[in-house]
C-alpha cells in the first residue's frame, strides 16, 4: 500500500487502516483473525464488511476502536484516525476517542444496555464522561432530542432496556453512538435476531443518521442483500484477509472474486425458483491452520494450481476496485 | 376427501389470570385442514408474535385450544384414547427450531433415535434397529458411522439438525410440522437441511408445515402459505401468487422488506414504515394502525376474508367488491403439488 492513496481525489480519508493484523495467541498457535488488511473510509462514506462466522470481520472492527478481546492483539500495522495513529494513545486517551470519535453501535442489543438503569441515565453517563458540563435539566432535554432522532417517543428516555423492544433497543444504541456527533461510527452487525420489518427499520434509521451527522459508518454483517441496502462500498473478508473491495453496484452486478460471486449468488432470490438450493461448498478454513496460497483454494471452483503455492496480492484494478486473485494478475478489467 | 390433521375455529387465548388482566390472543379463530392426498408443503410465515408456534403448537396437541377443536383423523385431540394418542405421537412429528436445546448432553446422539426405535417397536432384533437407524440418517445425507456413537457437542449444529430430521422419517410420519428449524442453523447449511424436507414431501409423501419468518426460503421450498398476524390469517394461497404479487397490505410490508440484490439502496427513499411494536390496538382490522391504506371502516370493524381468485383469499376491506367467504378454511385455497 502506497501513501499516494491518502490524498485520493484530494480528500484526506477519516480513516485509513495499514496492514492490520490482529492475531489470537491460543496454546495451539497463532490464530491470524485479521491478516495485513488495508483499506480506506472516505468521510461520510458507509463501508459494509461482509463475510461468514469467523472471516475476521467482527475482530476487524473491534480492533478499529481497540476493543479486540484477548487473547486478541494488534500485532502489526496502523490505524490512522483522521491522519492520527490512534495505536499510539494511551488507555485513557484512547477511551476519550471512543464515543466522542469514533462510536460503537453493538451486535447484540440485548445485552449492550445496562438492564437496571434507565435509558436516559445510561446516554447521559456517556454524555458527563465525555466532558458535557450542561446541567441535569438540559441533558435530559438534550436526550430526548437524540430519541427523537431516532424514531422514537420521548418517554423512551425514563424506561427501562425489558420494556423495549428489540428494535427500539438497538434504535437506542444508534442514539447513543451519535450522541456526541462522531466521525465514524461501527455498526456490528445492527440487526441480528430482529425480524424483516424491523430490521428495515433500524437500517432506515442508521441510514438517515449518518445522512443527518455526516459520519462515516463502517457496518459489519453476513447478509448480502442486506448490505446492498445501505452501503456505498462492500469489502468481502475471507479468512482473515479482505479479498474484494469495490462499490455496491460493482459487487452486486460484477463480483471479482469468485467468494464474492457465490456469496452474491447464496442469496435468496424472489424473481425464479430453484430446482435445487444450494449454499457455498465447502466448510469455511480453520484460521489456525490456513491452506497455503490463496486461503479460499480449497473451496474455489477457478482454482489453478498457481493458488495453492503463492498467495495473491490485494491489488487495485484500474476502475479503483480491489481484488486479491490470481485471476486478475493481469487484468485490465474496468480500464 | 378425508382430513388428516384439522383446526376448526381453534382460538388459543393467553393470560387474563390471577396477577394480569391483560390477555393475549394468539390463535384467533382459525380453521385448517389439512388433507391426507396430495401432500404439499405449507409455509405458516409472520413476524415474531404473530402466533406461528402456538399454532404450531396447537396442532402438535402440545396445548389446547381456549375454543374451538383441534382434530386428527377426525377425532378430536383431547377425547384420544391412550393408543390413538400413541399414533397421533407418531405420525405427527416437530422438527424444532433450537438443535441444542433437544438434545441431553449426557447421552450420545443417536439416543434420540434408538429411544424412538424402542418405544414405538420399530424393530425386532437389535440388527434390525440398528438398519433401520443407519437409513433414516443416509436418507438426510448423514454419514451413520460418523454420527452414531458421537455426543451431541461433537457435531455441528447443522449435522444435529439433520439427526433431528432423521429421527422425524424414522417414524414414517403423515405430518412434519418444522419450526423454524433453520434459523439457528449457519447459512451454508440451510440449504442442505431445507432441500432434505423438500425430498421427505416428494419421495415419501409426507406432508410438512414449515413455520418459519423467512419468505424467500418459503418461496423456494412450499407451494403454499399462509401470513399470520397477532393470531389471524390475513392471506393465504398459492405461494407464487402471494409472494410474487401479494395483495394485503400487511404482505406487502413484509415482502418489500427482503433485502433484495436488485434495487440497490432503494429503501431510504421511502417514507416512513412502523413495526409491531408500535401498532397499538384498533377495535376493528389489527394492522389498521400500521396500514398505509387505512379507511375509516378499518378502524371500526374487523374485515372479512375475500376470495380474490381460487387460489387466493385475502382478509381485508380493500377487495370488499370480490366475493366473501365465510368462516373459510385455510386449505381451500391451496394448489396440490406437481406429480
Amino acid at each position: 500500500m502506497t501513501t499516494t492513496r491518502i490524498i485520493d481525489d484530494g480528500v484526506l480519508p477519516v480513516l485509513q487502516i495499514r496492514n492490520l493484523k490482529v492475531y489470537y495467541g491460543t496454546e495451539a498457535g497463532e490464530v491470524k483473525a485479521v491478516d495485513d488488511v488495508s483499506l480506506d473510509l472516505q468521510p461520510k462514506e458507509r463501508l459494509a464488511l461482509v463475510g461468514e462466522s469467523g472471516s475476521g470481520k467482527t475482530t476487524l472492527a473491534m480492533a478499529i476502536m481497540r476493543l479486540h478481546k484477548p487473547p486478541g492483539r494488534i500485532v502489526d500495522g496502523e490505524i490512522l484516525l483522521n491522519g492520527n495513529d490512534i495505536l499510539d494513545l494511551d488507555e485513557e486517551e484512547m477511551r476519550m476517542t471512543r464515543l466522542a470519535e469514533i462510536a460503537l453501535v453493538a451486535q447484540a442489543a440485548m445485552n449492550a444496555l445496562n438492564p437496571v438503569m434507565r435509558i436516559e441515565d445510561q446516554i447521559i453517563d456517556g454524555l458527563v464522561d465525555h466532558g458535557d458540563k450542561r446541567k441535569k435539566n438540559e441533558l435530559r432535554e438534550h436526550v430526548r432530542g437524540l430519541l427523537e432522532r431516532v424514531g422514537l417517543e420521548p418517554e423512551v428516555a425514563n424506561m427501562f432496556p425489558h420494556e423495549l423492544s428489540g428494535g427500539m433497543k438497538q434504535r437506542v444504541l444508534i442514539a447513543t453512538a451519535t450522541a456526541l456527533n462522531p466521525m465514524v461510527i461501527i455498526a456490528d452487525e445492527p440487526t441480528t435476531a430482529l425480524d424483516v420489518v424491523v430490521q428495515r427499520q433500524v437500517m432506515i434509521t442508521l441510514g438517515r443518521l449518518q445522512k443527518e451527522t455526516g459520519a462515516a459508518v463502517i457496518i459489519v454483517g453476513h447478509e448480502m442483500g442486506l448490505m446492498g441496502q445501505f452501503a456505498d462500498r462492500i469489502g468481502v473478508m475471507y479468512a482473515g484477509k479482505l479479498v474484494e473491495l469495490g462499490s455496491v453496484e460493482q459487487m452486486v452486478k460484477e463480483p471479482r472474486h469468485p467468494y464474492s460471486k457465490l456469496l452474491i449468488e447464496s442469496v435468496p432470490d424472489l424473481n425464479e425458483k430453484r430446482e435445487k438450493l444450494t449454499g457455498i461448498p465447502g466448510m469455511p478454513p480453520a484460521l489456525i491452520e490456513l491452506p497455503t496460497g490463496c486461503g479460499f483454494h480449497p473451496r474455489c471452483p477457478s482454482a489453478t494450481p498457481k493458488c495453492s503455492e503463492i498467495t495473491p496480492k490485494f491489488q487495485q484494478l484500474p476502475d479503483k476496485s480491489w481484488v486479491a486473485c490470481h485471476l486478475f494478475d493481469d487484468s485490465k478489467v474496468g480500464a | 376427501m378425508t382430513s388428516l390433521l384439522e383446526l376448526k375455529n381453534a382460538t388459543k387465548i393467553f393470560g387474563g389470570g390471577f396477577f394480569t388482566k391483560r390477555e393475549t390472543l394468539a390463535v384467533d379463530d382459525i380453521t385448517f385442514s389439512l388433507e391426507a392426498e396430495n401432500p404439499s408443503m405449507i409455509a405458516l410465515a409472520g413476524e415474531s408474535g404473530s402466533g406461528k408456534t402456538t399454532l404450531s403448537r396447537l396442532l402438535l396437541g402440545m396445548t389446547g385450544p381456549t375454543s374451538g377443536q383441534v382434530l386428527y383423523k377426525g377425532q378430536d385431540l383431547k377425547n384420544m384414547s391412550r393408543s390413538e394418542r400413541k399414533l397421533f405421537r407418531r405420525e405427527v412429528q416437530p422438527i424444532l427450531q433450537d438443535p441444542f436445546a433437544v438434545y441431553n448432553p449426557f447421552y450420545k446422539a443417536d439416543h434420540l433415535l434408538n429411544v424412538a426405535v424402542s418405544k414405538f417397536k420399530l424393530a425386532s432384533s437389535k440388527a434390525e434397529a440398528q438398519q433401520l437407524v443407519e437409513e433414516a440418517l443416509s436418507t438426510v445425507g448423514l454419514r451413520p458411522d460418523e454420527t452414531i456413537g458421537r455426543y451431541p457437542h461433537q457435531l455441528s449444529g447443522g449435522q444435529r439438525q439433520r439427526v433431528m430430521v432423521a429421527r422425524a422419517l424414522l417414524l414414517k410420519p403423515k405430518v412434519i410440522l418444522a419450526d423454524e428449524p433453520v434459523s439457528m442453523v449457519d447459512a451454508s447449511l440451510r440449504a442442505t437441511i431445507l432441500e432434505s424436507l423438500r425430498t421427505l414431501n416428494r419421495d415419501m409423501g409426507i406432508s410438512i408445515l414449515y413455520v418459519t419468518h423467512d419468505l424467500t426460503t418459503a418461496y423456494q421450498i412450499c407451494q403454499n402459505i399462509v401470513i399470520l398476524y397477532r393470531g389471524t390469517v390475513v392471506e393465504s394461497g398459492d405461494v407464487d401468487l402471494v409472494i410474487k404479487d401479494p395483495k394485503h397490505p400487511y404482505t406487502q410490508l413484509l415482502v418489500s422488506s427482503i433485502p433484495q440484490l436488485r434495487g440497490v439502496r432503494e429503501w431510504e427513499n421511502e417514507g416512513e414504515i412502523r413495526s409491531l411494536d408500535e401498532a397499538g390496538d384498533s377495535a376493528g382490522c389489527k394492522f389498521a394502525n400500521r396500514c398505509p391504506s387505512v379507511m375509516d371502516v378499518c378502524r371500526k370493524e374487523a374485515p372479512p376474508t375475500f376470495s380474490l381468485e381460487t387460489h387466493r383469499a385475502v382478509k381485508c376491506f380493500l377487495y370488499d367488491d370480490k366475493p366473501k367467504v365465510e368462516n373459510v378454511d385455510i386449505a381451500s385455497t391451496f394448489v396440490s403439488p406437481p406429480q
